[in-house]
């Protein structure tokens, strides 16, 4: 299996990698979700142990949720901060917990599996070859036509409306080809 | 050579479980929908041997539909 990754480099760093990533972040969430002292009491103790420790050293998974639907949906946070009413005083500020110890144990955990990650940590080497070229040009393309395109979703209200802007875009820029993106860098838009 | 087969029925897998993930609600329909595209896409770049800009291109594409269906909801 990892012959065939070595073999196949683009698919391993631009869809296998962040697909492992993405699963194993969401087992991490599930494994970190807030519990009560029930089901805790209800788990064998090191099982509890072992998951109040993964609960304190990795982030809140429903911050992480509330985040990740804010950035698809745009829509404001599910616990806005209200401003104050008239008369009602400002209430003193919660003492933070000493952070270090965990934030310590984060990076030691991301190091190890970073350095447990064939390939990862590969192009950081003198002597070894970047796995993709760099293609900035490519990607500053791909930016913009991706914005242009989210913008032509959050500009117009009908499916139709949205496709034919959409459609526009796709014709007017080709990030796909090296000839689209010499075009793309050409024009004003890439220059800039 | 395993890899390969594997990856050959990775499209026809996913489609399966898109019609039954639709059939339970429209929310795991969309989930299911979106994972199978990716999944094509992933494993026709690889065959093709697509250049990393159009990948991100093919991955653009794929983010800018799902944030239209989330807005306009799936029909």
């Amino acid at each position: 299996m990892f012959t065939w990754l070595e073999a196949h480099p683009v698919f391993y760093t631009m869809f296998f990698l962040p697909l492992a990533l993405a699963i194993g972040g969401g087992i991490f969430n599930a494994f970190a979700r807030k519990r009560t002292p029930e089901e805790y009491a209800a788990m064998p103790q090191r099982v509890a142990g072992f998951l109040r420790l993964m609960s304190a050293i990795f982030p809140d998974p429903d911050k992480t949720r509330d985040a990740a639907k804010q950035m698809m949906t745009n829509a404001p946070p599910s616990n806005p901060t209200r401003s104050l009413q008239a008369g009602e005083s400002v209430p003193p500020p919660i003492p933070k917990p000493d952070t270090t110890a965990p934030l310590v144990l984060l990076l030691v955990a991301i190091g190890s599996v970073l350095s447990l990650t064939p390939y990862a940590l590969c192009s950081c080497g003198p002597n070894q070859p970047a796995l993709i070229p760099p293609n900035p040009d490519g990607a500053n393309c791909n930016a913009k036509k991706t914005k242009r395109e989210l913008d032509c979703v959050e500009t117009h209200t009908t499916r139709a409306e949205i496709d034919a802007c959409r459609a526009d875009v796709k014709r007017s820029i080709d990030c796909a080809t090296d000839a689209g993106v010499a075009a793309f860098v050409a024009s004003k838009e890439g220059g800039t | 050579m395993i890899a390969e087969t594997i990856l050959g029925l990775l499209p026809s897998l996913f489609g399966a479980v898109r019609e039954a993930a639709a059939l339970v609600s429209p929310r795991a329909g969309t989930i299911a929908k979106y994972a199978e595209r990716f999944v094509t896409f992933a494993i026709q770049a690889e065959k093709d041997g697509l250049a990393s800009s159009a990948i991100l291109q093919g991955i653009g594409e794929i983010y800018v539909d799902l944030v239209e269906d989330v807005k306009l909801g799936v029909q």
